[in-house]
């Protein structure tokens, strides 16, 4: 099946070129690079010195605490929390470029993503 | 809740990371989280309780989206735009999910899990070629948000379309979210669908834009199961190792291949892992639920 269709004149040129795809991509990858080198530093450490593995079914509050602490657990705790905040850290890139861009629609839009993931978060906590 | 996992060595974590590779591989190449392989292996090979499989899990899938978007963003393969406005329903639906699937009885989530391996399987069976964009509109539209252009590696020139009947696809992606909330998925397995037959998106832009969204649907259900402890470091972290890697070859063999073959292999795999999942659930067999 052929996919090549006439350029619109109604749409933007290669659209991965514009600063929002290039600063998102920044983005998502630092993200992943963080967390991966976390996650193989503290398995590396934790095969190595052979330290006691944490009990099944930690929770976010204690990943943050064991954080504080060195040690395996930590970075890999570490790596955890780098990964969750990776795809937030994505919708509050756009919601600056798109501020700056003068974009109120989509600022409003990533602004209200915003909310809905911190109205999860209120909830979470308050179940816990 | 505070109990020990199965015990854990090189080999354990090697295992790990090669599920995590196969979910990565997939995940991307499909635009899916990846889950669908991650549970049933957690639940049925470790042994590990469904909700702290369906916990962790969640938590891979995030790892296949940031890794796979981080490509396909680059590529321009993945839609910004069209994907916050999915995430906006679509992470409303993950919480109401999550809620409920804490009140789940395992042996129910195991059936729901299990039906939507089938459904997924049925889907990739039955889907037809992507449809071809929409004509151009005249010269004095003006441009729409949504619209993107990109090059297509396999093909060697550019597509441009435009995503339509927007207003059911959020609608329907509030299902999404539910499912991924309940379940422990990303949601792909209905997302791509919607994107590519609903909205008219190419195929290999709406496996990017899925690929994109989950991460945050991923977030949202992780919330509900973190605060609940239905976490495993120890188990996360080799599987996510594997999911990056996975996730490489699946962006690059996303870009260059055509996936209709691959989908019915794809679709085999599923079956194969929802009936050991059913059986389990209904306490069939030597892997019955124990109760």
């Amino acid at each position: 099946m052929k996919s090549t269709v006439q350029p619109r004149p109604d749409v933007p040129e290669i659209t991965a070129a514009s600063r929002l795809y290039r600063w998102m991509h920044h983005v998502l990858r630092a993200g992943v690079t963080a967390s991966l080198a976390l996650f193989v530093a503290g398995l590396a450490l934790w095969l190595i010195t052979g330290a006691e593995p944490p009990p099944l079914g930690a929770s976010l509050d204690s990943l943050v605490a064991g954080a504080r602490r060195p040690g395996p657990a930590s970075l890999v705790g570490l790596g955890v929390l780098v990964l969750l905040a990776t795809p937030v850290a994505r919708v509050l890139l756009g919601l600056l470029i798109f501020t700056l861009d003068g974009d109120r629609r989509w600022a409003l839009l990533s602004a209200t993503v915003l909310a809905l993931l911190g109205i999860g978060a209120a909830v979470a906590l308050a179940l816990h | 809740m505070c109990y020990h996992g199965p015990e854990m060595d090189w080999a354990a974590f090697v295992s790990m990371a090669g599920l995590g590779f196969v979910a990565g591989a997939f995940g991307a190449l499909l635009g899916i989280g990846g889950g669908v392989f991650v549970v049933p292996y957690l639940t049925l090979v470790l042994r590990l309780p469904i909700h702290v499989a369906i916990g962790t899990s969640m938590v891979t899938v995030i790892a296949n989206s940031n890794a796979a978007a981080a490509t396909y963003v680059r590529a321009g393969l993945a839609n910004i735009r069209l994907g916050m406005l999915m995430e906006s329903t679509t992470v409303a639906g993950a919480l109401a999910g999550a809620l409920i699937a804490i009140a789940v009885p395992a042996g129910v989530l195991g059936v729901l899990f299990a039906a939507a391996l089938c459904y997924a399987s049925y889907s990739m069976l039955k889907r037809r070629p992507a449809r071809q964009p929409e004509a151009p509109a005249a010269p004095s539209s003006p441009p729409s948000p949504l619209a993107v252009c990109y090059r297509d590696l396999s093909s060697g020139g550019t597509v441009t379309y435009c995503p339509r009947h927007v207003r059911w696809a959020l609608l329907a992606n509030v299902f999404t979210g539910g499912l991924a909330g309940l379940l422990g998925i990303g949601g792909g397995i209905v997302q791509v669908p919607v994107l590519n037959l609903v909205m008219g998106v190419p195929m290999k832009a709406a496996v990017a834009t899925s690929a994109l969204v989950l991460g945050l649907t991923g977030v949202t259900s992780s919330f509900i199961y973190f605060a609940e402890g239905y976490l495993y470091p120890l188990v996360i972290a080799p599987v996510a190792v594997g999911v990056f890697a996975g996730s490489r070859a699946g962006t690059y063999l996303a870009q260059r291949t055509d996936g209709t073959k691959l989908r019915r292999v794809f679709a085999v795999v599923l079956i194969v892992a929802a009936v050991p999942m059913v059986m389990k659930a209904l306490g069939l067999g030597p892997l019955a639920v124990e109760r």
